[in-house]
């Protein structure tokens, strides 16, 4: 497995940003933030920590400052009020995002994506004969997506999962290329921490990538959590999810159009519109991502000593978190 | 014509969308006439037919006692939370309906409508005390809302929504009475058929609009033709606040803000028409029932 190379995560980040960023607490970053024209800020904390001299993980933290967000929460600007969330993020930061690629030996395309907790390993294999003759279309290629959660037996939540991220995926593949063909996606949830849907999404527009199928655009996705008292929180944890008023799953592609969209709960409208907004500044993000571990992963890393990995254990995950944290706090 | 028609479909529909009319004479923003007739099925708590044009689906609830599981502190509320339902929703799309169902295992989007409406029903603002058998509210009542599409004309979303809302209005408990035996025994559950049957107390409407996109025309209440058409489906529920309950828009092309945008409006506009139409069903049935115990 030695030819399959990791795609490290590193967006350069602002001059001067990250040294100044890495001095200050979170709570001095807030301040930061709030301050009164603050542009929108790509702030970028990548960590590179080997392990046995073989193994890099790296995470960014991207960070959101919609003006949106500070005029909701300006009757209450104490600088407090936004680390309000269970793990100490900001309402407007996404968690660190980890992608692998390539790492399955039989699929045309495969990659792992994970936000935080959740994580999402995606196979396409394809185009292919299709299997069953009544599905096939004779001027474009059927793409079919199935979703196995992390345990248990597919219920129809995850029925509704697979549609949506079928469409969202259908909607970026030129299927038109390949007429009489299947394009079979396979979406297997390692673990479960909310964002699953989008997280999925995003796990298999990389895959769609490493499989070389014919895309007119790429496709990021995002999820918002509408809480009680009117806050949008940008990539919610499932207790986020359980314990809010309502969810909005948005699919955007990298022309800024929306693909697909889902809410659940209740949500005012204009919440709803400035959620869209928020959505798409952050899906900028995670296409910008995507872009790079893909380049990453096929002209090598430049920016940081190429390595090679066997395999990413999950231990290893969660020690660079441990690092991130006492880094950040 | 009808070869033209089965041939190019698309272009077919092209033709009649340029001068802003469907195949069927309605305009692009027409609807079809919806028809609602509750407690036609006697064996049930409710029940309700619901036509939308041709589509058709008949509902019915299925009320249950069960005990009431002790309210845990994280789980007031919630949205994703399935621990506190009391309400079930499950629909049947069968080769009855149409050619492209099997009537072995459930459809895709038969299981997923089923959970877009699972999570629907949450909305509806029924309270608590509304579904207690005793004063107590030791034992509630459990509903099984069971759908049944017998005739698959497009806007199925729709249909089912204002199926479960009719269904539930029709909804008549009896009072219960719990009698404790003994410690080690389980307690009998009595129905008071002295008191009358009370109904449930529903907090708010809801007012579903489903929209297709068919070559840049925007198209309400789709027939299954256009929605097999189409490139896109929006679908939209709103309470009688007009705060979103769903948004659904799924599709092959994007959708610009400004659509959806119409879409919401369009759908308030509708709010009035649908809640008078609920509201006239379940009087006239009321009515009706009076007469008949005279």
């Amino acid at each position: 497995m030695n030819d399959k190379r990791r795609a490290c995560l590193f967006i350069q980040p602002c001059k001067g940003q990250t040294e100044r960023d890495r001095e200050k607490d979170v709570n001095d970053r807030q301040l930061e933030n709030s301050s009164a024209n603050a542009p929108l800020i790509l702030d970028v904390v990548a960590f590179g920590l080997s392990i046995v001299g073989l193994c890099f993980v790296e995470f960014s933290r991207l960070f959101f400052i919609p003006t949106t967000i500070k005029e909701m929460s300006s009757t209450t600007t104490t600088t407090t009020t936004n680390i309000k969330r269970d793990d100490t993020r900001l309402s407007n930061q996404i968690r660190p995002i980890e992608s692998e690629q390539a790492l399955l030996n039989k699929a045309d395309g495969s990659a792992k994506f994970s936000q935080g907790k959740s994580s999402v390993l995606a196979a396409v294999y394809g185009p292919i004969d299709v299997k069953t003759a009544r599905k096939e279309k004779i001027s474009k290629s059927v793409v079919d997506v199935s979703f196995t959660p992390a345990t248990g037996n597919t219920t129809y939540f995850d029925k509704e999962r697979e549609m949506l991220v079928r469409n969202a995926v259908e909607s970026i593949i030129l299927t038109l290329l390949h007429p009489r063909t299947q394009i079979n996606v396979i979406v297997q949830v390692y673990s479960n921490d909310g964002s699953i849907i989008s997280c999925a999404i995003n796990a298999c527009c990389l895959a769609l990538l490493d499989a070389g199928i014919e895309l007119n655009c790429l496709i990021s996705s995002i999820t918002l959590s509408f809480t009680h008292d009117n806050q949008i929180y940008l990539d919610p944890t499932q207790k986020e999810e359980n314990n809010s008023k309502g969810l909005a799953v948005y699919a955007i592609n990298s022309k800024s159009e929306i693909v697909m969209t889902k809410t659940t709960g209740i949500i005012g409208e204009s919440l709803y519109f400035q959620g869209l907004n928020i959505a798409k500044q952050s899906c900028e993000k995670v296409s910008a991502y995507t872009r790079l571990a893909v380049r990453n992963r096929i002209m090598g890393d430049q920016t940081q000593p190429s390595t090679t990995t066997t395999n990413t254990n999950n231990t290893l995950v969660e020690e660079s978190k441990d690092k991130e944290m006492k880094d950040s706090s | 014509m009808e070869a033209f028609q089965k041939v190019h479909p698309l272009e077919f529909y092209k033709k009649f969308l340029e001068r802003s009319v469907r195949p069927d004479g309605r305009g692009l923003d027409c609807f079809r006439k919806i028809n609602i007739s509750t407690g036609s099925i006697m064996t049930t708590d409710g029940s309700s037919f619901v036509k939308i044009g041709n589509t058709s689906v008949i509902a019915g609830v299925k009320a249950e006692v069960a005990l009431t599981p002790t309210q845990s502190d994280n789980s007031i509320s919630s949205n994703n939370n399935n621990n506190n339902n009391k309400m079930f929703v499950n629909v049947e799309m069968g080769p009855i309906c149409s050619n492209i169902f099997s009537s072995s295992k459930p459809s895709e989007k038969a299981m997923s409508l089923c959970s877009q409406l699972n999570s629907l029903v949450n909305r509806l603002e029924i309270n608590d005390k509304e579904l207690y058998f005793d004063d107590q509210g030791k034992y509630s009542w459990y509903l099984y809302i069971d759908l049944y599409c017998l005739d698959y004309n497009g806007n199925l979303m729709d249909a089912c929504v204002l199926a479960i809302m009719s269904a539930l209005k029709n909804v008549k408990l009896p009072k219960g009475i719990v009698v404790e035996s003994s410690a080690s025994e389980a307690p009998q559950l009595f129905k008071d058929t002295e008191q009358p049957m009370r109904s449930l107390n529903i907090g708010t409407y809801l007012i579903p609009q489903t929209f297709v996109l068919l070559n840049d025309y925007l198209l309400t209440d789709p027939s299954l033709e256009e929605e097999k058409l189409s490139s896109g489906t929006i679908s939209i529920t709103f309470n009688d606040r007009f705060e979103i309950c769903t948004l659904l828009y799924t599709g092959i092309t994007s959708i610009s803000e400004k659509i959806l945008e119409q879409c919401l409006e369009k759908t308030k506009k509708r709010s009035t028409e649908i809640i008078n139409l609920i509201d006239n069903c379940c009087t006239t049935i009321n009515n009706s029932n009076n007469n008949n115990n005279i």
